[in-house]
């Protein structure tokens, strides 16, 4: 396998820019996916508080954050179109 | 304006506070957006191309005769439209109308709270307001104007989104941002005054209930006499409950691998309901006429709007929003793989009259109330002020979440288009035509088809019972409302890509499966919503009912909400000339009524913010007046066209004069109750039509109003935020330029500089 890669340099180099370029894609349609579905909301509220509150309040848990989300939404639906 | 240097965009603002020195520009210099609005040889020619190819797309659609038609030409006829109208009437849009300007802080970096208010990505935004505004709504209407023709269709969904649709999803969405996420009920009472903004809310609220009744009416049709279909759809609930107790006990926050997980158990549900199908008990069980249905999704829509969210309606939500994202990329590829033949005549025999079976009415104006989700939707101004709003990073990007947005809605609806066409016309019809006309029987629906005179339609019965087979159903006679049509569309494609005539059966009911998780979670979204809305008014005169934590409060809101679309729904499920024919013009008439409404509001608005807006308010007047039109007229034949197909009222004093003749049967009414049920149904129809054209006048009235007296004014008042000035930079578009991405670069190093490493994750 290394012989043969060393005797073709241009074709293994792009082979490995061709994994590369969709390992990116991987990780960008996977970003977006997170993104999209809120899985980083937690995360999103924990850099608000950091920069806001510093480190004197303690911020929510990862579970009470969620419940306090969810009853947010209870008392504030948002409608959703036909 | 044209004493402005061209590029010069934005306003001066002497009087806000001065940019912060310290930090690196907030919004691109002007000199720099200038450079790169240049045209240079490369951008030529993609344009030219782009151009070109939609050109040709056009006239092989429009002006070729074949005798077949490749859907590959729609695709492409949208796709260059959206790109032209993006690139070229958006940003005239965005400079003569909007006038972002980005030294403004948005709404979500003045009031950051980390949770309602939070600068989003605006490639994620992008994402969530195209999953709350796209539902069932642009798949439905396509397939029933499907029997016009293709042509009529095409055209108003293509150029109706670019020159009103988006336009009105951008400018609720920009004018909402800078009052800091206001609703466009609020809006409406702020720009004119009460008897406008009271008008506006009624219709709203009202508007609400007939779009929640019209869609459970879909469901209940795509799901009458199919076991399957009923066994697969009842089988979300307990796999959105599953999901909730995940989320909630087991791993909070993990919303995509729950999704994941609730996207393979809904596979296994449909793949079970065709083994459930099969069996006698299962049959027995689960085939259910279309009253029962409509009970049950009554009951259910009050239980689920009574639940905390967190149990049923967030999870559903979720698997929502993945199923949309997923199925539209699918269908999309699916058809630039396929690439199907379309042999529907560009104009069909209905074209012409105001008869047709699916929807009666002529082409104008009822061809651009039956396609309103897709080409121009009043529900989107609930959606474009509210939620999005307030996630918004810079101002810029409100041109691609709002116009880019819609633009892709548009296209969901020219995909539902061409996975109707596809199908053979004959069974388009008998799949279409009201159970009043077929008798619902395969006898009657080919007697009844083959008797419209069709061009090139020779209706057998083997034809119906052997696609019914095919897709796992008893029958597809009379599966009216859209869903079915565009199921059996979508698994004609799926199955030449994936599976063959094997799995069929199995597309048909992944189609049917979205449709109805779309329009639950409409449904018991808009029940919160419009609880929440009545709570609100009768907390005015009873203050107790505006705590939303009181149950009884909640309760007998909620019972009343869902009494009212309850109701439509029982009366359009038992109407004895069809349901569907008769009520969803209704859903096109309200939906544009509301966007009548919200772009009066807008008008208002823009004519109040200077002279500098008055020559460019055609832009807004344009969509504004062909939709008041197109609603009026609508209207207007509902209610005094002497034609019964047509006319509510007609038909109502048709049947009613029938009665104290002493007949005891009329039309397709074969019985005295049937009759008894004409003349109520057609008295609600028509009273409903009455209302709502009412409430939607005096809003035109009063923004015309209001924007003359702006106009001599030379303005008038701002309900504007005041002007905060931003601390941070986003590109506007999907694709950052390379000038924003070296200012973003800057931005990023300052940030980094800033933070101590370990607080960063």
């Amino acid at each position: 396998m290394t012989a043969s890669a060393a005797r073709r340099p241009a074709r293994t180099s792009s082979v490995r820019a061709g994994a590369a370029a969709l390992g990116r894609a991987g990780r960008a349609v996977a970003w977006y996916l997170h993104e999209l579905m809120g899985d980083t909301a937690y995360r999103v509220y924990l850099d608000h508080h950091a920069a806001t509150h510093g480190a004197e309040v303690e911020p929510m848990s990862e579970r009470e954050f969620w419940r306090c989300r969810m009853n947010e939404q209870d008392q504030n639906p948002g409608a959703r179109c036909c | 304006m044209t004493s402005q240097p061209p590029g010069s965009t934005v306003e001066a603002r002497p009087d806000g506070p001065e940019p912060d020195p310290a930090l690196p520009p907030t919004e691109l210099p002007a000199a720099e957006r200038e450079r790169e609005s240049r045209w240079t040889l490369p951008k030529i020619v993609i344009w030219a191309a782009i151009a070109l190819l939609g050109g040709v797309s056009w006239t092989m659609i429009a002006i070729v005769r074949g005798e077949t038609v490749n859907a590959l030409w729609f695709v492409f006829a949208a796709v260059c439209t959206y790109l032209i109208g993006y690139r070229f009437y958006s940003k005239v849009i965005e400079r003569y109308i909007a006038r972002p300007d980005d030294r403004r802080a948005t709404p979500a970096e003045v009031r950051a709270d980390g949770k309602d208010y939070v600068p989003t990505d605006r490639r994620v935004l992008y994402g969530h307001h195209f999953a709350a505004i796209a539902g069932a709504g642009p798949l439905v209407g396509p397939v029933l104007a499907a029997q016009m023709g293709y042509l009529p269709g095409t055209i108003w969904i293509i150029v109706g989104v670019v020159l009103a649709g988006a336009v009105q999803d951008y400018l609720v969405l920009f004018f909402s941002m800078r009052r800091g996420g206001r609703t466009i009920g609020q809006m409406a009472r702020d720009e004119l005054g009460r008897i406008g903004g009271t008008a506006a809310i009624i219709a709203s609220l009202l508007i609400m209930l007939i779009i929640i009744a019209i869609l459970a009416l879909v469901v209940v049709n795509a799901l009458g006499e199919s076991p399957w279909g009923v066994f697969s759809v009842a089988m979300t609930i307990p796999i959105a409950l599953f999901m909730g107790v995940y989320l909630r006990y087991l791993r909070p926050g993990k919303i995509s691998e729950v999704s994941i997980i609730g996207f393979v158990l809904l596979l296994a549900a449909i793949i079970a309901g065709g083994w459930v199908a099969g069996t006698p008990w299962g049959v027995e069980l689960f085939t259910l006429d279309r009253t029962t249905i409509a009970w049950g999704i009554i009951i259910y829509g009050f239980i689920a709007a009574v639940l905390p969210v967190w149990l049923l309606l967030a999870p559903r939500d979720y698997l929502s929003t993945f199923m949309k994202i997923g199925v539209i990329v699918m269908l999309a590829g699916a058809v630039m793989l396929v690439r199907p033949e379309i042999s529907v005549p560009a104009f069909s025999e209905f074209a012409g009259g105001e008869l047709g079976p699916v929807v009666s009415g002529t082409l104008f104006p009822f061809l651009f109330v039956t396609i309103a989700c897709g080409a121009l939707s009043g529900f989107h101004a609930l959606i474009a002020s509210g939620t999005t709003p307030k996630l918004i990073e810079k101002e810029r990007q409100t041109r691609f979440i709002g116009y880019g947005g819609m633009l892709m809605e548009s296209f969901v609806a020219i995909m539902a288009l061409v996975a109707a066409i596809s199908l053979d016309r004959g069974i388009y019809f008998a799949m279409n035509s009201s159970a009043a006309a077929t008798g619902g029987t395969v006898e009657g629906a080919v007697a009844f088809v083959n008797s419209l005179g069709l061009m090139g339609v020779n209706l057998t019965p083997e034809m119906l019972t052997s696609t019914a087979q095919a897709v796992g159903e008893e029958s597809i006679v009379s599966r009216t409302g859209g869903a079915p049509t565009l199921a059996l569309g979508i698994a004609n494609i799926m199955q030449q890509l994936f599976g063959g005539a094997a799995l069929a059966g199995f597309w048909y009911h992944f189609a049917i499966m979205f449709e109805a998780l779309f329009i639950l979670t409409a449904v018991d979204a808009g029940t919160r919503v419009a609880r929440f809305m009545l709570q609100d008014s009768i907390g005015n005169v009873i203050p107790r009912f505006k705590d939303t934590g009181w149950r009884p409060g909640v309760w007998i809101t909620t019972a009343l909400m869902v009494a009212g679309w309850g109701w439509i729904l029982i009366l359009g499920v038992t109407d004895p000339l069809g349901g569907i024919n008769t009520f969803f013009p209704l859903f096109g008439i309200a939906n544009q009524l509301l966007a009548v409404i919200a772009l009066a509001v807008v008008l208002a608005i823009v004519a109040k913010r200077g002279p500098s807006y008055v020559r460019w308010l055609w832009i807004i007047g344009l969509p504004l007046t062909f939709a008041a039109i197109v609603t009026i007229t609508a209207s207007a034949f509902k209610i005094f066209s002497p034609v019964p197909q047509v006319g509510y009222w007609s038909n109502h004093f048709a049947f009613r004069g029938a009665l104290e003749a002493g007949e005891t049967s009329f039309g397709t009414a074969q019985t005295v109750e049937a009759m008894e049920a004409v003349v109520r149904n057609t008295m609600v129809q028509g009273i409903l039509s009455i209302v709502f054209v009412t409430l939607a006048i005096t809003v035109v009235i009063t923004s015309l109003i209001a924007t003359v007296r702006a106009i001599r004014a030379g303005g008038g008042d701002t309900h504007e935020d005041a002007p905060v000035d931003s601390r941070r930079f986003a590109p506007s578009g999907f694709f950052a330029t390379r000038a924003e991405r070296e200012l973003e670069r800057t931005w990023d190093a300052l940030r980094a500089d800033a933070r101590p490493a370990s607080a960063r994750h």
